[in-house]
């Protein structure tokens, strides 16, 4: 069976936002508009980057962090949502996922278009009078007003461990919304969704790499209706690699790192986006202890042991690595296959 | 009470407050402030893309209170329902809506261009305050029918040219007055985006009424729909209407069955020899859109409605304050990022160098400030920043513009265009 993803099987669009490739792949099964159906899904992205984005000036998160420590900020009724749930999911992870660590992430991120990193955080409000602060106990979020607002000055939100994951699922709401079956969306291949199946299989494929040799894989999930979220340490940066990831719990950028990849599998992208972030932190024990817990969630870690690299599954990531293990190598390796990351 | 600075508060105030209450006393006097708001009771007609951007804006503020959404589309209407999370009134037809809304002071208006006239002079004539979304029409002779209506009504009347109320603009606009770019030569603008436009549709018979954008008889094309919001600002920024227009467009990109340009390229010839480019396509999204003034004494540049760059020609006069200034390389050039709240800090620096005094944020959405004045003007009796007048002459712009391309010729723009 010979699979290409530039066959007319597949109908694709792409579109650049939060700072990463955004991309759908749908099986065409004869809908009239389906390219204009993967176009006007992927419009919603950037309407929620024009939201998310707290780079730019104008979005709504920047709007909450300038303001929501004078006065209750009024939110949109789903970004209250978003938030209600970033919450959630940084008190069940034990803060290792937190929204509010912005004072400290988001000047180091914007750190290239200032002149020193003294610049950057002033830029952001940071200064000898503003201590950069952290902590889901200063969020304060009213659900009868529907407002935001900080307990004191030096708390910013930092949307950039949930917003793609969101996005991905506005996306697939989208797509459901005009009858898409059979899709897969990625956002950076670090947030992904696979609706239905390729033809022929019971999901899409899903390659794990090793991450100390790219070119190696380590296993292949075939996942359908599930989303995966993904995170490492470094990310791969214009100017080069960096270390991207902030542990909230230590208020530093250098953990044990053992865990070097950290997958998080559940329904929503937006859990399993903010969860992979968690799970990099929370590392083997803790991962295991998340996900006897939670019995809808799966994680995949792939960590260092003895100078080898290993990979382990946990809660419902098990089954989908049984799968993997069973199916057949020559279908597997002619079929087309999204490896995350690449 | 005024509003405390965070500097004030650590110099004077540290053996009686802590950082809890000066924010609670602060935000006791914010919340008073609110109070004192007029709610205004508010509808939207149009509830597609951009009515749902509008919505989401309209939602998070204070003293507004939508009331009751209207789309003849009803899986519009039913995610816009669902987006707002409590009960409102919905309605099929606005006519209907504007006579059992009695109390409904307001109506924001994000239907397609064909439609904006119809529903805003229903609108007025029901007495309600009106927030339509530009352009004003698709012919010259609506947008004067718009004009006198809307001034014969004694409402408020606004139309949704963003630009005119982002403080980047605005803040840009001080230096082109006062002589900053020396004599204006040329302007350029382009906006460009790889996307078909099309929506896709249930069933044939609602393709007209959802790709309106891409027929003769419903749409502009680029250059109205999205031509005028940037041939708006070239007018504001220049202070006048183009002498003379050229153009060419094709349909070159999207063989759909569509009837309307998705490349175009326009020459204006301004007054005093002020030439302007602009162009639009759908075939690439390099640059997505920008708008760059040249004068004698440097350039402007302004990306996405987000970023501003000001390049001064190195015989330009020494300000003083650029050397403190945030700049950005853009190719060969380094430009001075237009940021009025940097400014702001660089003035009270330069003032003796005191400590910079806190202000009270500012809103920085474009659609979030336009619709708040909106309402301001509605509470205190104002006229808006962009009425009728202001929205006619970049409507008229772009109307003939889109003219020249169809009929292939040079036009002059008639006075009377311009004028109701």
């Amino acid at each position: 069976m010979e699979w290409n993803w530039k066959s007319n099987s597949f109908v694709a669009a792409a579109r650049i936002a939060m700072a990463c490739r955004f991309e759908i792949i749908a099986v065409d099964e004869g809908h009239v508009d389906i390219h204009a159906v993967l176009e006007r899904a992927l419009d919603e992205v950037e309407q929620l980057e024009a939201q998310l984005n707290p780079f730019v000036a104008e979005s709504h998160i920047s709007d909450i962090n300038k303001r929501a420590h004078c006065e209750p900020v009024k939110v949109e009724p789903q970004l209250y949502q978003l938030l209600k749930r970033a919450v959630e999911i940084g008190l069940e992870s034990g803060g290792a996922f937190d929204i509010t660590v912005g004072a400290f992430t988001l000047p180091r991120k914007r750190r290239r278009h200032f002149t020193s990193i003294e610049r950057s955080w002033e830029h952001f409000g940071i200064n000898n009078d503003t201590k950069p602060l952290i902590g889901l106990q200063l969020l304060h979020l009213d659900d009868e007003t529907m407002t935001v607002r900080f307990l004191q000055e030096g708390i910013m939100l930092d949307p950039c461990g949930i917003a793609k994951g969101y996005a991905v699922d506005s996306i697939v709401s989208c797509l459901r919304r005009e009858g898409l079956r059979n899709f897969f969306v990625h956002a950076g291949k670090s947030s992904i969704y696979a609706s239905g199946a390729l033809p022929h299989f019971n999901g899409w494929l899903v390659g794990i790499t090793n991450p100390k040799e790219p070119s190696r894989r380590l296993a292949v999930l075939e996942v359908n209706d599930i989303a995966i979220g993904v995170s490492e340490w470094y990310d791969n940066f214009a100017c080069g690699r960096r270390l991207h990831i902030f542990d909230p719990r230590t208020q530093s950028s250098t953990g044990s790192q053992m865990v070097l990849r950290a997958y998080a599998i559940c329904r929503s992208a937006t859990d399993a986006d903010a969860l992979s972030t968690a799970f990099l932190l929370l590392g083997c024990e803790g991962v295991k202890t998340y996900c006897e817990r939670h019995h809808e969630v799966g994680a995949i870690l792939v960590y260092q042991s003895g100078g080898a690299v290993q990979i382990k599954a946990y809660g419902i990531a098990t089954a989908f690595m049984q799968k993997a293990e069973s199916s057949s190598r020559t279908a597997l390796t002619n079929a087309p296959l999204a490896e995350l990351p690449n | 009470m005024p509003y405390i600075g965070r500097r004030e508060f650590v110099v004077g105030g540290a053996t009686v407050f802590t950082l809890a209450s000066l924010a609670k006393t602060e935000i006791g006097a914010l919340e008073k402030e609110k109070e004192r708001k007029e709610t205004i009771l508010c509808g939207v007609i149009g509830t597609g893309s951009h009515g749902r951007v509008l919505l989401k804006e309209l939602m998070r503020m204070d003293g507004v209170e939508i009331v009751a959404l209207c789309d003849i589309y009803q899986p519009n209407l039913e995610r816009s329902l669902k987006g707002i999370g409590r009960e409102v009134r919905s309605y099929s037809d606005h006519r209907q809506m504007l006579e059992r809304e009695k109390d409904m002071q307001a109506v924001i208006i994000a239907t397609p261009t064909g439609t904006h006239v119809p529903i805003s002079i229903d609108s007025l004539q029901a007495g309600k305050h009106v927030y339509c979304e530009a352009p004003l029409a698709n012919d010259i002779e609506d947008c004067k029918r718009m004009v006198k209506a809307a001034e014969a009504s004694g409402k408020v009347f606004q139309v949704g040219y963003q630009r005119r109320f982002s403080p980047l603009y605005k803040h840009a606009l001080k230096f082109i007055r006062v002589g900053a770019l020396g004599q204006p030569v040329q302007a350029r603008a382009h906006y460009n985006r790889k996307d078909s436009m099309r929506r896709p549709v249930p069933d044939t018979k609602y393709e007209r009424l959802l790709n309106w954008r891409l027929y003769r008889d419903t749409s502009g094309g680029l250059a109205v729909e999205f031509g005028s919001h940037q041939l708006d600002v070239v007018n504001w920024f220049l202070g006048a209407t183009p002498i003379s227009v050229v153009g060419n467009g094709g349909i070159d990109v999207w063989k759909d069955g569509r009837e309307v340009c998705d490349n175009i390229h326009l020459l204006f010839e301004y007054p005093n020899g002020v030439k302007v480019t602009y162009t639009a396509t759908l075939g690439c999204s390099y640059e997505r859109n920008y708008e760059l003034f040249l004068g004698t004494m440097g350039a402007m540049w302004f990306s996405k409605e987000q970023i501003g760059l000001w390049f001064k020609e190195p015989d330009a006069p020494e300000l003083g304050w650029e050397i403190y200034a945030r700049k950005e390389q853009l190719g060969d050039s380094l430009g001075i990022v237009l940021d009025p709240e940097a400014s702001k800090y660089v003035a009270q620096l330069e003032s003796g160098f005191k400590p910079p005094e806190k202000q009270k944020p500012e809103f920085k959405n474009p659609f979030y400030i336009a619709l708040n004045e909106f309402f301001e003007c509605i509470r205190e009796g104002k006229k808006p920043a962009c009425g009728a007048k202001e929205a006619l002459q970049s409507t008229v712009t772009a109307i003939v513009a889109n003219m020249a391309i169809e009929k292939g010729e040079r036009i002059t723009y008639r006075r009377e265009w311009f004028e109701v």
